[in-house]
């Protein structure tokens, strides 16, 4: 009996170990996830993703025309567009989990995306 | 780690995405599924919506169907030969629209082209101006349902009043998502949610853990912001008229895409009408026509279908929910 633990144990006992890890990185992703962020869509894919706790200034260019909104004080508002009828500009700055700005004619959506948010769509 | 890296791929998660171009709005699935059955379900839902929106669209041709369009093209020359989708939807839209007595009309295409001018020449040209109440009134001669012949055994459709048009905005894109949650469930999936600009489906169970789909009805005053009622269940529709967004303004007063067959205006009683039903087409030709009723008969013909329920906001922001409704909100 000169080994304590055999190799079976110590096998088991690195799994034990990586699940252990996994987990730890698991809950962490969400917890970061759980924070709000700005989702940009264009065409139904994502486009790019920022921090509702930042502050700046974007400018989203594609094909289907240019919008340029602001992040500020954990709000999100459309500034400029170049689309024709302008909704998404007289829009109101959105600030919780079920607030999007949508701009049809550019294809472009904004979202505020919050994990634990039970809402599954909005309709208006 | 293999369970876990597995458990990734095919573990049943929330996916939501949209796609564009149909009914020109946005349409956005909702489901907890695989990665790869989501796909699967995107896939068929784009390829149904935009057959459907070529279908009933009354704007524009396209090569090798004959729509909506073409029958109004072709208003007292000759019949059209439709393929059988158009022939089901207008013989639906008539026998479920008698249930507005009048308020609907499919036929209205001659009067609603006229105020589509004004808006879009408002809108888009900065021409601002409201139709006369003799354009409106010439227009509104050409409006009788009796002239609409559907030849059903030769599958076509004549409009034999060469002013008349045909006009399914009404109904069209609820009546779709309808049969774009038919298709879904025939190919085996029993667990989705449809949002096509203002018109949702919610099928079956979300997901093991969670028992009802949750709608948020948007606040008609926060201009895209907050959400006025949670509305909770599963095998249900969702249809909301609102005209917060399209409209423009003459004079002080707004001019949105709702007219009345009576007045041949926009009606000013409402800010937003929710219908809740089993049916999306039956809860967007209610949620239409309901808008052009004032709030007592509105109420009262809600409350007189079976399976169906209200919300309705007014102008002076009073709510008014239908008996059943509660059993739809949030504690």
């Amino acid at each position: 009996m000169s080994n304590l633990y055999n190799k079976y144990d110590i096998s088991l006992f690195i799994i034990i170990c990586l699940v252990g890890v996994c987990w730890f990185l698991g809950i962490s992703v969400f917890n970061e996830n759980d924070v709000n962020s700005v989702v940009v869509t264009v065409d139904g894919e994502l486009y790019s993703e920022y921090k509702l706790a930042s502050d700046e200034r974007i400018v989203i260019a594609t094909e289907y025309g240019e919008n340029t909104f602001e992040i500020k004080d954990n709000k999100v508002k459309m500034l400029e567009a170049t689309c024709k009828d302008q909704y998404c500009v007289h829009q109101k700055e959105i600030k919780t989990g079920n607030d999007t700005i949508v701009c049809l004619p550019n294809r472009l959506v904004i979202e505020l995306s919050q994990k634990n948010n039970e809402v599954d769509t909005i309709i208006g | 780690m293999i369970c876990l890296i597995a458990g990734c791929q095919f573990n049943k998660t929330k996916h939501s995405k949209s796609f564009f171009g149909s009914f020109d709005t946005i349409v956005t699935i909702t489901a907890y599924e695989t990665d790869k059955e989501f796909e699967k379900m995107m896939d068929i839902a784009e390829e149904t919506m935009s057959k459907y929106s070529r279908y009933f669209d009354r704007y524009s041709n396209f090569d090798g169907i004959n729509n909506i369009k073409t029958i109004n093209d072709n208003a007292g020359i000759a019949p059209v030969k439709v393929d059988q989708e158009i022939i089901d939807l207008l013989d639906y839209s008539i026998e479920k629209t008698k249930i507005l007595d009048g308020k609907i009309n499919i036929v209205f295409g001659a009067v609603l082209e006229i105020w589509h001018e004004y808006r879009e020449d408002a809108l888009n040209n900065d021409i601002v101006a409201i139709p006369s109440i003799k354009e409106l009134n010439e227009a509104n001669k050409h409006v009788n349902i009796d002239s609409l012949k559907i030849d059903h055994e030769n599958s076509t459709v004549f409009l034999e009043d060469e002013e008349m048009s045909l006009d399914l905005g009404a109904i069209a894109k609820g009546y779709s998502v309808e049969l774009l949650a038919d298709r879904l469930k025939k190919e085996g999936y029993d667990s989705f949610l449809i949002n096509a600009g203002g018109n949702v489906k919610a099928v079956g169970m979300p997901s093991d853990t969670k028992a009802d789909w949750v709608v948020g009805i948007q606040d008609p005053n926060s201009n895209g912001g907050s959400v006025s009622d949670i509305v909770k269940g599963n095998n249900i529709s969702i249809v909301t008229s609102g005209v917060y967004q399209r409209y423009y303004e003459y004079e002080g007063e707004r001019y949105h895409h709702i007219i009345d067959t009576t007045t041949l205006f926009p009606a000013n009683i409402y800010k937003s009408v929710s219908i809740i039903s089993e049916d999306s087409g039956l809860g967007d030709i209610l949620s239409t026509g309901v808008f052009l009723k004032p709030v007592d008969e509105a109420l009262s013909l809600i409350n007189s279908i079976d399976g169906v329920e209200a919300i309705f906001i007014t102008n002076d922001d009073s709510k008014y929910y239908s008996d059943g409704m509660g059993r739809y909100l949030d504690e």
